[in-house]
């Protein structure tokens, strides 16, 4: 399955649920387990990819999710931890009719 | 550690709500600590079968988003439900409800709110109330809420009826769930008629979906009689209705 092109996601604001499965899989499998761990540190994302993965293999996935805006670095005292950047719930646009009327009900 | 279950169906009408606070309440009777989120911010109801109404509820999940209160504040302790079945134990239902006002709804769909803070809310108050589980109804069908509860849970069942359309459904939700690699997914058949062979029901989904049937629930005049006035396992101990929904909780992995 194709990589989806870095420069497309670094202008969105991080990731869209529906946009998970055109990942590779190596991306969409940490994907989901970093976001039931929640914040994790380098080495617990070593650990999770396999004892036979090597640093620079770590570095190198963890570097292509950053760049896309999949996932953020988040700075601690010592070491940083990193999380999965989820995009925000985008709004939706109301019928004006119905805009009104709870306009209207917000007023009263 | 707290276990995130989603409760979900493709369909509308499958009974998921009726269904996620009968299993609140079966678990809280095994003396556990539950929590309940209604995820199902456009069409929301199952603080209804806690009896809770607009003056008993402060906040709502729609607050927390709009970042009018701490999701703590949207935790409301329905325990009473249980009538204190449980002495002794330290187990409990808090129910985090969304809002019925069109207004509020309106507001939320129309102006959006981080998911971040849906995940930070669901961690805070598995360590502020020391949940054992925490469960989620989900809107019916497939949108962002919907991925972004089933992504985070440990495990997803699936709420289907012995119907063509839910069994169509229920393989679009199952393909979601490998994508997001959902730890245990179960399948529980809903409303079905009491004259059909419950067994070979079972068998046959199981084998259509490769996925293990954690129960096959009767559709019960009792329930409808009930009509959402309150938790049906509870009214109805010895129910077989309630003996199945308790077979259900055996094969949640913890």
């Amino acid at each position: 399955m194709d990589e989806l092109p870095a420069q497309e996601h670094s202008k969105a604001s991080g990731l869209n649920l529906f946009e998970l499965n055109k990942l590779p899989d190596s991306q969409r499998q940490l994907i989901n387990w970093m976001r039931r761990k929640g914040d994790c540190s380098l080495q617990e994302i070593a650990t999770q990819i396999g004892d036979g993965e090597h640093d620079e293999a770590v570095r190198t996935l963890l570097d292509t999710l950053l760049e896309k805006g999949f996932v953020r670095e988040l700075l601690g005292e010592s070491s940083p931890s990193y999380r999965v950047n989820m995009a925000a719930k985008r709004g939706r646009e109301l019928p004006l009719k119905l805009k009104q009327a709870l306009d209207k009900k917000k007023e009263e | 550690m707290t276990t995130i279950v989603s409760v979900h169906s493709y369909r509308g009408g499958t009974g998921k709500s009726n269904f996620t606070a009968n299993l609140a309440a079966s678990i809280a009777l095994q003396g556990k600590r539950v929590g309940i989120i209604d995820t199902d911010i456009q069409s929301p109801g199952i603080h209804v079968l806690f009896e809770l109404d607009d003056e008993k509820i402060d906040f709502t999940l729609n607050d927390y988003l709009s970042g009018f209160c701490n999701v703590e504040d949207t935790a409301h302790d329905v325990s009473q439900i249980l009538n204190g079945e449980v002495d002794g134990s330290n187990s409990g239902i808090y129910l985090i409800p969304s809002s019925m006002k069109a207004k509020d709804i309106a507001q939320t769909l129309g102006k959006g709110y981080d998911v971040d803070l849906l995940t930070d809310g669901f961690k805070e108050l598995s360590s502020y109330l020391q949940l054992d589980y925490l469960l989620l109804d989900t809107h019916p069908g497939l949108n962002e809420e919907t991925l972004f509860s089933i992504g985070i849970s440990d495990v997803l069942l699936i709420i289907l009826r012995p119907d063509q359309q839910d069994y169509l459904g229920t393989a679009v939700v199952l393909e979601v769930a490998e994508h997001l690699e959902v730890p245990q997914v179960l399948l529980v058949v809903n409303k079905a008629l009491p004259e059909l062979d419950f067994n070979a029901l079972r068998r046959q989904v199981e084998e259509t979906y490769q996925k293990t049937v954690a129960g096959v629930l009767p559709l019960s005049h009792e329930m409808l009689r009930l009509g959402s006035e309150g938790i049906f396992c509870l009214l109805h101990p010895e129910h077989e209705l309630t003996a199945e929904l308790n077979k259900i909780v055996s094969h949640m992995k913890v």
